[in-house]
């Protein structure tokens, strides 16, 4: 699980053995956890402490998927059509 | 009237500079002085604007220098030099790529563009909701006002006269309140490149993972004698099926503490204890016994959608079918937005939520703006699992006593918070109204003070 930690799921093509990955949907953005100096200026821009960010349970099948721990922010970007792209941040918990 | 040369007046029209004035006006340009100015004006330049629409050769022509001149003059630029420039601004991404796709390669001076680009972000902060906006109750509004005009017939036939969907009105109640499963779900499955032309093998699919049942393969008769059950099976159901006799046998024989013995053309299954209790057991456990198919799916049918066969299931189970040969799993989807988390996360069912609401709702030919709905998926979605609206959700979730007691069940609220000397702080909408203080919304948010000095 290390090894994939940290990884996020962009360009995620179909695993090598062949299954299915939940990234793959269409249904679903990308995630990405973001290092500790983003998180920081992320904290700042918006003036709050973590907690107050929207949540992702730690079961959460992309969660699992990224290797994204507790306590970890993931960047998640999404097509969205009122504006393009948008990002939202999400703490990991549970 | 005597003409000095202070007074180069043009006889024109109203608005109309002095030469001075020209060349003053032009001189402002970063990067032009006076002497530059005089060369433009001799050149028939009058003022600012004829200056930045010249095209740079023009300029450099007239011996300005490169750099000036590229910042003056117009030119066409391409699209990465435009969203270089457009990096600092605080734009979505629609509009920056609008504004670049309208502009790259046009001729225009990098001031032009300023004043583009500086207008645009003035229309645009002028659309943006303004802080303090009660986004949530318009939000409520929105939705709420057409879905007064929503049908509150549970459903009609949809599509293919075959296969009834929950619409209108009782499916957004459904969507709202992050039921476990809806009335009518339904899974549409789309196959792989290469298999998604392929009729016989959609068809063999379907009929793969429609649960089948003992009873839909035989007539079971109940020996009381032998102690024994006796199957009569349908040889033409197991061919419509797809189920061998062999099949239908070690199903049988999975079962727990029974005899199967495969007579030909019955199949007789008889407790290994052979007293009544034992045998009515058996009856119980395996007269709805699944032979075949995914648990859940009562039926499957095989349609041509937009160039390729699709399959519809009556009934819903999203993770074992996502792991079929053949079907695409990126594609594949249900109306059953309970089993979304589990599956595929909690961006993927705030997604779902839009896109279930946004159908139902232009089903019934009504326009909500998206973002309203947008606003109610974050709110379902925002603590990472799926939460309904009411008072199970986020609706039973208020800190303040009175709002619960407005909302639903008043009476249990109010004497469980005295009982236990429960405090209402008065922070939110409901209470306030109810006690008659402004509210902390729009205006309510703000304090008002005068300033003395200058």
């Amino acid at each position: 699980m290390d090894k994939d930690r940290g990884k996020d799921n962009k360009d995620k093509k179909e695993g090598r053995d062949g299954k299915w990955e939940v990234s793959d949907h269409e249904l679903v953005p990308c995630h990405e956890i973001i290092s500790q100096k983003e998180v920081t200026a992320l904290l700042k821009e918006y003036d709050i402490e973590k907690e107050k960010l929207p949540k992702l349970l730690s079961t959460d099948p992309v969660a699992k998927e990224i290797g994204a721990k507790v306590n970890d922010i993931v960047r998640i970007t999404r097509k969205s059509s009122t504006s393009g792209v948008f990002i939202a941040y999400r703490l990991v918990m549970l | 009237m005597a003409m000095s040369e202070n007074q180069d007046l043009d006889l024109g029209g109203v608005g109309v500079e002095s030469k001075k004035g020209s060349i003053r006006s032009i001189s402002s340009l970063p990067g032009i002085g006076e002497h530059r100015a005089e060369v433009l004006y001799n050149a028939g330049f009058r003022t600012v604007d004829d200056v930045i629409k010249a095209s740079v050769d023009e300029l450099q022509d007239l011996g300005i220098p490169n750099e000036i001149a590229t910042s003056l003059g117009r030119r066409s630029l391409g699209e990465k030099e435009l969203s270089d420039l457009l990096v600092g601004y605080r734009l979505p991404q629609n509009l920056r790529v609008l504004l670049i796709e309208k502009i790259r390669n046009i001729e225009i001076s990098e001031m032009e563009l300023k004043r583009a680009i500086d207008e645009l972000l003035a229309l645009y902060k002028q659309i943006t909701v303004d802080p303090n906006e009660p986004v949530g109750t318009v939000a409520a509004q929105s939705m709420g006002e057409p879905g007064t005009q929503m049908t509150m017939r549970t459903f009609h036939y949809a599509g293919v006269a075959e296969t009834s969907v929950t619409l209108g009105l009782p499916r957004l109640i459904e969507i709202m309140d992050a039921r476990t499963e809806p009335s009518t779900p339904l899974m549409t499955i789309y196959l792989k490149e290469g298999y998604d032309q392929n009729l016989e093998f959609a068809k063999k699919l379907a009929i793969e993972i429609s649960t089948t049942k003992l009873l839909d393969l035989c007539e079971m008769r109940v020996d009381l004698e032998g102690k024994s059950m006796i199957l009569e099976v349908d040889e033409r159901a197991l061919e419509s099926r797809r189920v061998t006799g062999e099949e239908l046998v070690d199903k049988l024989s999975s079962q727990k503490n029974c005899e199967v013995n495969d007579m030909g053309e019955t199949i007789v299954i008889s407790p290994i204890e052979k007293n009544y209790r034992q045998l009515q057991k058996l009856f119980f456990s395996i007269k709805d016994m699944r032979v075949k198919g995914t648990p859940e799916i009562k039926r499957a049918i095989v349609r041509r959608e937009r160039g390729e066969y699709v399959i519809i299931t009556e009934g819903s189970n999203l993770a074992p079918v996502l792991e079929l040969e053949g079907v695409d799993a990126s594609r594949s989807t249900t109306n059953d937005i309970y089993e979304i988390p589990k599956v595929l996360g909690i961006e993927a069912t705030r997604n779902a939520i839009i896109r279930e609401t946004v159908s139902t709702l232009e089903e019934q030919h009504l326009d909500v703006d998206v973002r309203h709905v947008m606003l109610i998926a974050d709110l379902m979605t925002k603590d990472g699992g799926l939460k309904a609206i009411g008072r199970h959700g986020i609706s039973g979730e208020k800190a303040s006593l009175l709002a619960r007691a407005a909302f639903e069940i008043t009476v249990n609220h109010l004497l469980d918070g005295a009982m236990r000397g429960e405090v209402d702080h008065l922070d939110g909408v409901v209470e306030n109204i109810i006690t008659g203080q402004p509210i902390a919304v729009g205006t309510g948010k703000v304090s008002l003070t005068m300033k003395w000095s200058d």
